[in-house]
Parts: structure tokens; C-alpha cells; sequence
């Protein structure tokens, strides 16, 4: 299977946030788009400039690159849904495509 | 025209307001602990204020306009990790409202930094590990007694856990009868005294009376105010126990080794009665039978008067080994050199017409028993002063080697008959000699009592020679 969606999480170290973080966006995408996606995961203690140039502030942030367009989060990856919809990743549940950014903010705001 | 007029009055005071307004929230915004972002709705950055230039270690112009990304927050707060560069990473708690933001939707993101809070926890919980990891009892009250932490050495230790304890008087783990003792702990404690490995008996849960060790310090508050005390608890019961059998041990031996020198002293006294009796009837029957006996009988009769001879000196020689091994050790000053010219001034007394070179190093003080260093001295400058009495040049010296650790090597040396290495191990064993009576009298104690005397001091000897070429023995006095 060609690989669809190209991703990037930064990371600090091996802080309990940091592994909790891969753990979980590993668990997502799997489920999500096994055998399609490639998640490069950044330390940015390793490599501060990457994440200077990425203007990251604070880790974990997950930057979709593809498909288009680049999309970011940053904080708790915990929610499946929520992180699909925050990378403007449609997800199909019971048949009905979710809404967008719209949609998480309403959430947030909850 | 007045409405007119009074209605402008009205939006000058309204405009006031506005502004004064405005200011207090800008300098809320401006003067806050925390990093404020905000950003629009696509989660692109609109203003930074100075504290998450702080926060982040980096310029607010440099982020405006970029991609701050959708704060994803589960519950109330989410822990991020901070990156600044240049510096440590931080760790900050973010919270994301919807607001709005010039007249758009946006959001504002407050970053609270928790970093130095979070390495006092981390510490604290190392701390807290140390304590639960140790087997000793660790327990924390306050000034009036009152048990306010108990860690799981203490369940093991006292047999309590810390819910049946935690908020009870510390006294319940006194033994009945030392209620005075902990009335003086108080007082050192509340004087700051740090007390340190106190040993005293504590009472189990079942009853047990144990021995323990205690280190009490003082709980301080910022202004240095005692507030309690920690009181870590050794269990030294089996220590004590190994205690009182080793001083049983060592009082066995002391008793077994008295009996012994009473043995000693009899068998000395019974044996020397019949030896001096071989002796004196050998005389007798020597003296007034002697027209009686061959030239044979006589001689075996002096053979029989030597060998009773020999066997009184080899119990005199006996005795004085077992009193070097026992007598009690009174440490002070000693000056070697001037033990070495007492010594071979008697031995020049005895042979005045011998001539001997001797070196004697002056500023040989040493510490340990003087009557048993005399007694080493007089061995090893006897042992000299023999075995050069056929050396027509002899020489005998007495020094001392420095050695890289400061410490020294004392040494007797001498030009005379000397002795084959291969044989070195024999000449500190009782009544193991390497010449005949005849080449030089002697019944080889001596050395076993030079050894014996060194090794009571801590101390190594050893010696190195050569047949015909002297010998050297050296020796070292511990410490």
C-alpha cells in the first residue's frame, strides 16, 4: 500500500508526555491508516533546529505534511477523534463524515 | 441643545471608562505570570505577551503570523513540554479558552510554568523513595510527640503500619522503663541537637523489646523554627546479640588463657623441682663418687647434669615467650637508639675486648610498651653481637627506612656469620635454630619472641641475609 499520510510528531526527550504521546499517535494512526502512513518522530532536544525552523513551542505538536493541507496540533493525543479531526482528517463514523476544525472547537469550548 | 451637550459629556465619560478599561486588562495581559497566546481560529499565532517570551526563551515577532497549531486539551488543563532553546526543557500546564480576538473568533492559550514545581516533585519523590527503599525506620512527628509519617521500614521495625500509628503519641513505642529518656530528647530536640546514633531499646507491637540506634534531627520551617523531628530507627538487635557472644568468645579466651599462665607457672615449678634434683645428685655422686667411676661414668654423669641444665633453660626460655604474648600493653614514646646503647653497652661489659664498629641513628622514637621493645632490641643486638663474634671486623647497625607512605622500616643489621635464605621462614619458629649450640650457644627463642612482641604491636617482621655476608632484620610497629 502506498503511503498516503506523512506525518511529524516533535517530542522533548523521553519525558512520560513525550512517550505517552508516540504511544498513543502510534495507536491512531494505526488503527486509522495501517500500512499507509509514515510518522517521523522529532526529538527537538536532539535537534533544535528542526524544531526552530518548525517554530515549535511546545512538544508533543503532531504536524500532518500530507495530504494537504499541513496541519497541526499540539497537546493531549489521547482523543482518536479528536486528533483526526485537529489534522482536518475526516473520519467516517456510523457512515457520517465529522466536521472539521469547527466541530473540535465547539468541543473545546464545551 | 443642553441634551446635545449633556449626550457628548456622556461619550467623553464613557470613553474614559473604555480606556481605563482597556488599560487594566492590558496590564493584566501584560504583567501575568503566564504565557498568553492567542491565535485565530486555524490556530495561527496573533500576539505572544512578554511572560511567554519568557516562558519559550524567544521573540514574540518572530511567531506572530506562524502555525501555532489546535491545543488539544482533555479535561481542564494538558501538560505540554516546554522547548526553549538554548535552556532545559520546561514543563508547562495549558489551558485553551474560545474567545474573541478583534472582533474574530480565536483562541486564547495560557501556559502555566510548572517546571520548577515539577523538579521539587521529582525530588521529593526520590526523596520519598530513598526513605520507603531503606530498611531502617523512618518516622516524622511533631513537637508534641505526635507520629506524622511512618515509612514501611518502620512497619518492619516495630511491627506497626503507618494507619495505626500516624497521629498517635511516638511514647507508644517506649519500653515501660524509660519514660525519663524521652523527656530528654525533647529538650535536645527542641534545642536543634542533631543526635546521632543513640542506641537505646524500643517495644514492638507484640511486646518485643529490641535494640535500636536512633539519628533524631530537628524539621525546620523557612524561618528556622523547629516544627518536629525525624527519627531514624537502626535495628541493632542481632548486632547486640553477635555482641555478647563475641565478648562471651573474648572472656572464654581471657579465662582459658589465664588458666593457662597458672599452668605455666605450676608446670615450671614441678618440672624445675626434679630437674634441680637430676642436677644436684649428678654433682653429689660426681663430687664424692668420682674415685668410684671410669672415665665414662663421669662423663656420662656431666652429660646427664648438662642436659638437665639445657632442659631448665628451655623452660625459662618458654615461660618468658608466653609472658611476651601476655603482658599487658602500656603504649608511649620509646627511643629505639637509646634502648640499642643500653644494650650493647652491657653486651661490651660482658666481652670488653671485643672490637665492634657500631651506627646507631639517632632519632629513632617510636610508639608502643618500652619494656617490650627493650626486650626486642636486646633479641635482635644479642643475636648481632653473637653471630659477628667471629668476624674480626664486625660491625652492627640500627636504623630506621622511610618508606613512600611515611612510614617507617626499623632494621638491626650486622657483617657476621649470616644465614641462607632458603631458610628464612625456620628463624622466627621456637626452638628451630640454623647453627649448632657449638658454632653458637643458643636455643633458638628469640626471634619467636621478637615476632611475637612486634605482631602485639601491629607490627611485621622479616629478615634477609646472607651465609657469611651478615644478616638484616627488619621490622615495622603498625599504626
Amino acid at each position: 500500500m502506498a503511503v498516503k499520510y506523512v506525518l511529524k510528531l516533535y517530542v522533548t526527550g523521553v519525558t512520560s508526555r513525550s512517550q505517552a504521546a508516540l504511544k498513543n499517535i502510534e495507536k491512531i494512526l494505526s488503527e486509522a491508516y495501517k500500512g499507509a502512513y509514515s510518522l517521523r518522530v522529532i526529538d527537538v532536544m536532539k535537534h533544535p533546529k528542526l524544531a526552530e525552523d518548525d517554530k515549535i513551542l511546545a512538544t508533543p505538536t503532531l504536524i500532518k505534511i500530507l495530504p494537504p493541507p499541513v496541519a497541526r496540533i499540539i497537546g493531549d493525543l489521547m482523543d482518536k477523534e479528536k486528533v483526526l479531526l485537529g489534522l482536518d482528517l475526516v473520519v467516517v463514523r456510523g457512515g457520517a463524515a465529522l466536521g472539521k476544525l469547527g466541530k473540535i472547537n465547539e468541543e473545546i469550548s464545551q | 441643545m443642553k441634551k446635545l451637550a449633556n449626550k457628548a459629556g456622556q461619550y467623553e465619560i464613557d470613553l474614559q471608562a473604555l480606556k481605563e478599561s482597556e488599560a487594566r486588562f492590558r496590564s493584566i495581559v501584560l504583567w501575568s505570570p503566564d504565557a498568553i497566546i492567542v491565535t485565530d481560529a486555524k490556530g495561527k499565532i496573533e500576539y505572544m505577551n512578554p511572560a511567554a517570551e519568557r516562558v519559550f526563551n524567544r521573540k514574540m515577532e518572530s511567531f506572530v503570523g506562524k502555525d501555532f497549531g489546535l491545543p488539544l486539551v482533555d479535561g481542564k488543563s494538558t501538560e505540554v513540554d516546554i522547548f526553549r532553546p538554548g535552556k532545559d526543557p520546561g514543563v508547562g500546564d495549558m489551558y485553551v479558552v474560545e474567545a474573541e480576538w478583534l472582533n474574530k473568533k480565536a483562541r486564547i492559550i495560557t501556559i502555566h510554568d510548572i517546571t520548577e514545581r515539577r523538579k521539587l516533585e521529582k525530588a521529593q519523590s526520590q526523596l520519598a523513595a530513598i526513605v520507603e527503599s531503606t530498611d531502617d525506620a523512618v518516622i516524622g512527628k511533631d513537637l508534641e510527640g505526635t507520629i506524622v509519617s511512618w515509612n514501611s521500614g518502620a512497619e518492619v521495625v516495630y511491627g506497626y503500619n503507618a494507619k495505626e500509628v500516624i497521629g498517635k503519641s511516638i511514647s507508644l513505642l517506649m519500653p515501660p522503663v524509660h519514660p525519663d529518656e524521652y523527656k530528654e530528647f525533647l529538650t535536645k530536640k527542641s534545642s536543634g541537637e542533631l543526635i546521632k546514633n543513640y542506641e537505646t531499646q524500643r517495644r514492638r507491637k507484640d511486646g518485643q523489646i529490641i535494640d535500636v540506634s536512633l539519628t533524631i534531627s530537628p524539621f525546620k520551617d523557612t524561618s528556622g523554627k523547629i516544627t518536629g523531628g525525624s527519627i531514624i530507627a537502626r535495628d541493632i538487635t542481632e548486632k547486640k546479640k553477635l555482641e555478647k557472644v563475641v565478648v562471651k568468645a573474648r572472656d572464654a579466651a581471657e579465662a582459658a588463657n589465664k588458666e593457662l599462665e597458672a599452668f605455666s607457672y605450676s608446670v615450671s615449678h614441678d618440672l624445675r623441682a626434679p630437674l634441680r634434683s637430676l642436677d644436684g645428685f649428678s654433682q653429689v655422686l660426681f663430687e664424692d663418687y668420682a674415685n668410684q667411676l671410669d672415665e665414662q661414668g663421669k662423663d656420662y654423669l656431666q652429660r646427664i647434669r648438662k642436659a638437665s641444665q639445657h632442659m631448665a633453660e628451655l623452660i625459662d626460655a618458654l615461660l618468658m615467650l608466653s609472658r611476651m604474648g601476655r603482658k599487658e600493653m602500656h603504649y608511649e614514646t620509646v627511643d629505639l637508639n637509646t634502648l640499642a646503647q643500653a644494650t650493647l653497652a652491657e653486651l661490651r661489659q660482658t666481652q670488653p675486648k671485643r672490637q665492634i664498629e657500631f651506627v646507631i641513628e639517632e632519632g629513632l622514637a617510636v610508639q608502643g610498651d618500652s619494656q617490650l621493645l627493650r626486650v626486642v632490641m636486646e633479641n635482635l643486638l644479642n643475636n648481632a653481637w653473637k653471630y659477628t663474634g667471629k668476624q674480626p671486623e664486625a660491625r652492627i647497625g640500627v636504623g630506621a627506612l622511610r618508606q613512600g607512605d611515611g612510614k617507617r622500616t626499623y632494621f638491626v643489621c650486622d657483617n657476621g656469620a649470616g644465614f641462607d635464605m632458603a631458610f628464612a621462614d625456620k628463624l622466627f619458629k621456637a626452638f628451630q635454630r640454623l647453627h649448632t649450640p657449638n658454632e653458637f650457644p643458643g636455643i633458638g627463642i628469640g626471634l619467636a619472641t621478637v615476632q611475637r612482641i612486634i605482631h602485639r604491636h601491629g607490627g611485621r617482621v622479616w629478615a634477609e641475609g646472607e651465609v657469611e655476608k651478615g644478616a638484616t632484620f627488619y621490622f615495622t610497629l603498625g599504626g
